[in-house]
């Protein structure tokens, strides 16, 4: 046959429209001969007329054509949607996606971008199976808790992030649109990479870089939105309030005509904007890619004086001069600056007295029994503001030598400085309250610091059928916190400008300063190793193992040792599964493995001795330095151990428009660690200590399940990703003698933690109704002094005594499922995409309710109060304290809900339109973000706190808010 | 490489380490004393001791601690109260810290007198800190080490008050006179105050030769005197006068605990105008009413509105009359008053916990009881005499030789002398007459005379402290 030359242009549909491609590569089958498209898409080669042509690139479909004699063909690549040959980021390393036995979720960049918070972990929630986000508080600049595979620990169930390789525990200095992918590892496979971190779940970042073969771009993002605090909490009005008062106390309040009604929470919401901005330019050349961005966030609180701004500025840089040597920085620094509003403001705006007007005739400020006049505290207590900046960077070296040999050496650093000035003046609200009879000022230096060096050595090979990739590593890494604290008193001026100099007392009294705390000091040395075998793509095995020593624990303790094995099936690539139409994926795999978690205090292990407990003698009184025992440390601390087994199933149909992944886990935590209360007797005040206090087991099934289809010029998809969990404590050791673990919040218990329940289980009485009169009251037993209209409370053990042995389970806290649901679409240049989340099975304690030292505002439900023989048997006559507040079912919600996350309505404007102006893509949208909610809880919102022994406990938090926006997003 | 992993503490000692030398010593005895300056070793005492009793009221205004500190009033407290917790906990916490001195400062290489001397003070208050636990809640766990445990079980109250008796029999010993101190250690525990803890303890006990014996001990060692005025003996030119046997010290600048405040007076002072606290613990009409005609000590023991006290108007805080009572006036605390505007300066007052009045009490009460009421007249009427400050027409010498009428009016003189210094409600309980008096309020016998075990203590202790008869 003869050769004739052959050329064509590649383009492909990146989701703008049709573009070049270049850098795909085209080989003639069956030689090495080939040629690469240029930056235009053009190629042209010299190709016998009867040979095949294979068109490939990574993302793509490969695509083999004949020529059939042709000298020209042109060919458009089509998005590889199965992601097959996805490269997946695991820690120290790359694996296909395929070759995978672990269960990692990918997130891309540009699914993250969707929520106006400050913290791009936001926008996993109801994304990944088995990852919960909690927004628990709207105050601006703050982070979720995020918790995978539910709780094993009381220590911080958080996960780690790596961040390009450097390890942190808080993301909040990045921004979103910096990102190329998230990655959450969940199961042993792919944690146990990262040893004693590992047991709470590793999310690794990856940000942008430009890509070698694409064109440079710019792109610019703007988007502005105003949030709003839709929720209220339905209270008593005045006249209720004071109707319910003189039910306590009769003849309190004796012309309810004239009582003023104030709705204070009316009073301290406002609505807030936020936006956020960022330009960045990405590109390549052979020797050289690069990422670089600017942002500039900028968050006001629904809550007033209180806002949060960040500018994030980011330069990654890859220069690989040599084939076999490339060396590479990431750098963000990301300063900020976060004005402090008062964050309990909704909580006493809860509790403060509706009859109260908000200010005197005179325009003061009224004083507010019990609680404080809020708009006063919002006034003289805002004067607080926090500067700072996260610098998280990393400088690495690469070398590729023989043949698939990788060394990689790198340094990475965090350091994060934070200064807090707050400022209160002189005033006086009350003659007895909200006084500050010396103006005020105090500065708070706090510095972070971590540094990191990890050095890696990969070895990627193919041998015939069989891929290998290993990893061996050895990292250090040393920690490194401290607080400093100035304060000076009586300063000779209010002004901002008097704050730098001793204000000129002689008193040497009115200047207090000293090191107030280090709150993490430990170094970890760790190596670690993992072997990655797959054969002919059908078989696959991962070994991975880590030894990880912390300064954290003491003598044996000190090292532990993180093995686990994964195996993996590619069903789909046996002969005997033959159905090339219908089914396109099928892969089966499971893992074992066991990762740890150390994140306790650093003096945890020690008895330390508390300085300052100072004596007064003498005439005159001075001060005498006094040192006694403080706390108990636990010499015996230990990680706590995490073993996880996971069994995973990945199916793909009809070129994958079907895609679905099951998986099964069980995690048991095996001496998990908790920081329990000793008995009083002890003498160790308030002081907690840390425990290996027993084994607890989560469990469940995730699946994340998508369909894709286009119909005409509609591309439409539907998702829906949940997962059960069910939490059951195996054993409890934690103080001796003692087989539960109590949760208690100012000393009274919450929770009871105990073989065969959840973590963190409600514990109290079991309310049966209401007396109704002093025979029911005399035919049960009772607290002292119950009356008609009190709280039944259950005998549950029937021993005929009421009293704390008959506090019993009364709800838990962890939901049974986590759900979330995606779907939109596009017609033309249109797109509307939906996400739900909710969760089902879990109760609140509305704490809020419970604990009243002194009179408070009732919520709404309180009106309905019983009043005589017959009129309520849910709601107690009205008392300020005493047994009806004892914690009970009463108080007890259920907190289920169903939440529209977010909705974004969006328009890409025409190619056409665009080109006259340099314009690449431009896109403009609406958004609007948790617009409503479907809850029976009645307080701001169910997303409420979560810790482990105190968990879903509702004690009063800054409500998140309802936000719009408007955004674009341009590329040139 | 393995010293990398070594990263001790670096701001704090340890207690492998502490103490090791003399300072140390020093500095561990003083810490024992800083719990004295406790809101909540004090805010056990007074809801608890004059709240409790008939001579004070919750006070504050009326929303104010109207769950927590109210109940206390009425009787209604119960188990999960924080107050009854927290007291708890600040006692325990005296206790652990002179546990430190008297297990780990005997191992120190130092002044052997000294050593003994910060022993001895340890002694006395650990001693002074298990006397509370034992009237307050019983027989209670005596801890001595410094370890975690908890396995303890309730010591009986025999066994409770033997382990107190030799603490404060040690420190007797050990311990110097008041007059062997320098200035600059005022406040320290002294003989005298052992001697003195130890007679009230024995009064409690009922052992009045035993109580009898050491008021005496303390009378005949020339060390206090009463002073000339009732109503200075409270104020600060008479801070560690004669009358004071013991006292603890507060500076009155902004700062808290760590700077010297004494929390004793931030929860009773005057509420309002002038500012000094919350206004809490109000002596009740029913205190006031009781006081002989022309008694000058009703004067001296209660701030009524519109009284100018050092130059300072009492306007007081009129939007909050205390409702809980009928007939109930604004009122404060008189023997807290230090002069200043501010709740922080209020915090430079001391304290006298044991005065030279309450050791001539107890002795004529034990006196009494053993059969020796002459002499215990001389005690009774040595305290009467100053009361009337030379006005020989009120609070007349008394006569009585009946020693159950005798022993009645001395518990009325110790209810007037000592009024809101938390004697009342204890003096009522050990002497039987808490039913009678406080009844109407809700006492119930075989029921208020301890405060129930905290709940969240038997909880963590997994039920094995035994709760108090008929708390549930």
């Amino acid at each position: 046959y003869s050769q004739n030359t052959v050329s064509g242009k590649v383009t492909a549909n990146d989701g703008n429209g049709i573009q070049p491609l270049p850098g795909v590569s085209i080989q003639i089958v069956g030689t090495t001969n080939g040629a690469v498209t240029d930056l235009d898409g053009n190629y042209s080669l010299e190709a016998p007329e009867n040979a095949e042509l294979k068109f490939s690139f990574i993302g793509y479909s490969t695509q083999t054509i004949p020529v059939n004699g042709r000298s020209v063909i042109d060919v458009e690549m089509m998005e590889d949607i199965a992601t097959l040959s996805e490269v997946v980021v695991v820690g120290y390393g790359t694996v296909k996606k395929s070759d995978l036995t672990g269960s990692v979720s990918s997130i891309k960049g540009e699914e993250l971008v969707t929520v106006p918070t400050v913290n791009p972990v936001d926008a996993l929630q109801g994304k990944v199976a088995g990852v919960q986000i909690t927004n628990s508080s709207g105050a601006p600049g703050s982070s979720p808790n995020v918790r995978i595979r539910g709780v094993g620990t009381s220590g911080d169930p958080s996960p780690i992030y790596v961040v390009d390789g450097v390890i942190l525990n808080d993301i909040s200095f990045l921004n979103s649109k910096d990102i190329e992918s998230m990655q959450v590892l969940k199961d042993a496979s792919a944690l146990a990479i990262y040893g004693n971190r590992g047991a709470n779940g590793v999310i690794i970042i990856t940000t942008k870089l430009g890509k070698k073969g694409e064109a440079a771009s710019i792109s610019v993002n703007s988007d502005f939105g105003i949030q709003v605090q839709q929720n209220r909490i339905d209270l008593l009005n005045g006249r209720q309030f004071a109707e319910v008062v003189n039910a306590i106390n009769p003849g309190t309040y004796n012309n309810l005509d004239v009582l003023p009604n104030t709705d204070w929470q009316e009073l301290i919401f406002e609505p807030a904007p936020v936006q956020n901005h960022q330009v960045s330019i990405s590109g390549a050349s052979e020797t050289n890619q690069y990422f670089f961005s600017l942002g500039y966030f900028d968050q006001s609180g629904t809550l007033p004086e209180s806002r949060y701004q960040r500018i994030t500025m980011k330069l990654n840089d890859k220069y690989s001069p040599k084939e076999y040597f490339s060396l590479g920085t990431n750098l963000t620094i990301s300063p900020f600056e976060r004005n402090n509003t008062i964050n309990n403001a909704p909580f006493n705006a809860y509790r403060a007295w509706p009859i109260i007007e908000p200010y005197t005739e005179s325009g003061d400020f009224n004083v507010v029994p019990s609680v404080g006049n809020i708009l006063a505290d919002l006034a003289y207590n805002t004067d607080n503001v926090t500067r700072g900046f996260t610098t998280v960077g990393q400088v690495y070296g690469e070398v590729n030598f023989l043949d698939g040999f990788k060394l990689k050496s790198s340094l990475g650093v965090e350091l994060f400085l934070e200064e807090n000035e707050s400022f209160v003046p002189v005033f006086a609200v009350g003659q007895s309250q909200q006084q500050n009879p010396e103006s005020r000022f105090t500065k708070n230096n706090f510095r972070r610091s971590s540094i990191i060096w990890e050095n890696t050595l990969n070895y990627d090979k193919q041998i015939g059928k069989s891929q290998i990739n290993a990893v061996v590593g050895y990292t250090v890494q040393e920690v490194s916190n401290e607080r400093f604290n100035i304060t000076a008193r009586n300063l000779i001026r209010d002004g901002k400008d008097f704050r730098y100099i001793n204000p000129g007392n002689i008193d040497p009294a009115t200047i207090e300063n000293g090191i107030r705390d280090i709150n993490d000091f430990y170094n970890q040395i760790s190596y670690l190793a993992r072997f990655n075998y797959s054969y002919d793509n059908r078989y696959i095995a991962t070994l991975t193992y880590r030894r990880d020593g912390s300064s954290k624990f003491l003598g044996d303790n000190k090292y532990g040792d993180f093995p686990a094995v994964g195996l993996g099936w590619n069903i789909i690539n046996e002969d005997f599964i033959n159905f090339p139409n219908v089914i396109t994926n099928m892969k089966l795999r499971g893992s074992w493995g066991r990762v740890g978690n150390d994140k306790i205090d650093y003096l945890a292990a020690y008895n330390v001795v508390n300085n300052n407990l100072n004596g007064v003698f003498g005439s005159p009184e001075q001060l005498y330095f006094g040192q006694s025992d403080a706390g108990f440390g636990n010499p015996d601390l230990r990680w706590e151990i995490v073993e996880q087994i996971n069994i995973g199933l990945e199916l793909g149909f009809y070129q994958e428009r079907l895609t679905a992944e099951l998986d099964f886990y069980n995690r048991d935590t095996d001496g998990f660690l908790v920081n329990l209360p000793v008995p009083a007797y002890l003498g160790n005040g308030t002081d907690l200590v840390f425990y290996n206090a027993g084994k607890v087991r989560n469990r469940g099934f995730e699946f994340n399940i998508n369909w894709q289809d286009e119909i005409g010029d509609f591309t439409y998809y539907v998702g829906f990703n949940g997962a059960t969990l069910k939490n059951e404590v195996l054993e409890v050791s934690g103080l001796e003698g003692s087989d539960e673990l109590l949760g208690n919040i100012n000393n009274n218990v919450i929770s009871r933690t105990v073989a065969g329940l959840p973590i963190g289980a409600f514990y109290g009485y079991q309310v049966e109704g209401v007396f109704q009169n002093t025979d029911e009251i005399a035919g049960r037993p009772t607290f002292a002094g119950t009356q008609p209209g009190d709280l039944i409370f259950a005998d549950t053990n029937d021993d005929g005594v009421l009293n704390g042995d008959d506090r019993t389970f009364i709800g838990s806290p962890i939901p049974d499922f986590n759900y979330g649901i995606n779907l939109g679409g596009t017609y033309k240049s249109f797109g509307l995409d939906l996400l739900f989340q909710g969760q089902e099975g879990n109760e609140i304690l509305n704490y809020k309710e419970t604990v009243r030292p002194d009179r408070y505002n009732f919520e709404a439900h309180v009106y309905d109060y019983w009043r005589g023989e017959g009129t309520s048997n849910t709601e107690p006559r009205p008392t300020d304290g005493g047994n009806n507040y004892r914690v009970s079912s009463q108080y007890i919600q259920d907190g289920s809900f169903l939440r529209l996350r977010t909705v974004t309505l969006s328009y890409n404007l025409p190619s056409t339109l665009m080109e006259n102006i340099g314009l690449n893509t431009a896109r403009v949208y609406l958004r609007g973000n948790n617009i409503f909610t479907i809850t029976d809880f009645t307080g701001y919102n169910p997303e409420v706190p979560g810790g482990t022994l105190i968990n879903g406990v509702d004690q009063g938090t800054y409500p998140v808010s309802s936000v719009y926006s408007v955004g674009v997003n341009l590329t040139f | 490489k393995e010293e990398f992993l070594e990263k001790a503490p670096q701001d704090k000692l340890t207690q492998e380490n502490f103490p090791s030398n003399p300072a140390d010593a020093l500095a561990a005895t003083n810490a024992i004393y800083e719990v004295l300056r406790f809101g909540t070793y004090h805010r056990g005492y007074y809801p608890i001791d004059d709240i409790m009793s008939d001579d004070a009221l919750k006070g504050s205004s009326p929303g104010d601690l109207v769950a927590d500190l109210q109940p206390f009033d009425v009787f209604d407290h119960n188990v999960t109260n924080p107050f009854v917790l927290n007291w708890w906990r600040a006692l325990y916490t005296g206790v652990r810290r002179a546990n430190v001195v008297i297990d780990r400062v005997s191992q120190v290489e130092m002044d052997q007198n000294l050593k003994e001397r910060y022993i001895g003070e340890a002694k006395f208050l650990r001693g002074l800190y298990y006397s509370d636990l034992a009237r307050g809640y019983g027989g209670v766990p005596l801890v001595t080490e410094s370890a975690i445990r908890t396995d303890y079980t309730r010591a009986t109250i025999e066994q409770t008050y033997d382990f107190i008796e030799a603490d404060l029999r040690a420190a007797i010993e050990a311990l110097p006179e008041k007059s062997d101190y320098a200035a600059d250690d005022l406040g320290r525990a002294t003989k005298g105050a052992a001697k003195a803890l130890l007679a009230r303890v024995y009064l409690y006990q009922e052992e009045y030769d035993s109580a009898a014996f050491f008021a005496e001990e303390v009378i005949n060692s020339q060390q206090y005197d009463l002073e000339p005025s009732f109503e200075s003996a409270f104020r600060e030119e008479t801070e560690f006068g004669s009358e004071s046997v013991f006292e603890i010290g507060g500076i009155g600048v902004q700062g808290g605990v760590t700077a010297g405040n004494n929390e004793y007076t931030t929860g009773q002072g005057v509420r309002g105008n002038p500012n000094r606290g919350i206004g809490a613990n109000r002596p009740s009409m029913d205190l006031i009413n009781s006081f002989e005609a022309g008694d000058p000590r009703m004067q001296a023991t209660v701030i009524f509105v519109g009284e100018v006290l050092d130059g300072i108007e009492i306007v007081g805080d009129s939007q909050t009359p205390d409702t809980t009572a009928t007939g109930q006036i604004e009122t404060y605390n008189q023997k807290i008053w230090t002069p200043g505007t501010t709740p922080f300066s209020n915090t430079a007052h001391n304290r006298r916990l044991i005065r030279y009045a309450e050791v001539l009490l107890i002795a004529a009460e034990a006196l009494n009881r053993s059969n020796n009421a002459a002499q215990a007249l001389v005690y009774l009427n040595e305290v009467r005499e100053r009361a009337r400050e030379g006005n020989e027409s009120i609070l007349p010498d008394i006569t009585e030789t009946d020693p159950d009428l005798l022993e009645g009016l001395i518990l009325e003189e110790r209810r007037h002398e000592l009024a809101m210094e938390g004697h009342r409600f204890w003096d009522l309980v050990r002497t039987g007459n808490a039913e009678e008096v406080l009844g109407t309020f809700g006492f119930q016998t075989n029921k208020h005379e301890l405060l129930p075990i905290p709940q969240s203590e038997r909880d963590i202790t997994n039920g094995l402290l035994e709760q108090n008869p008929n708390w549930n």
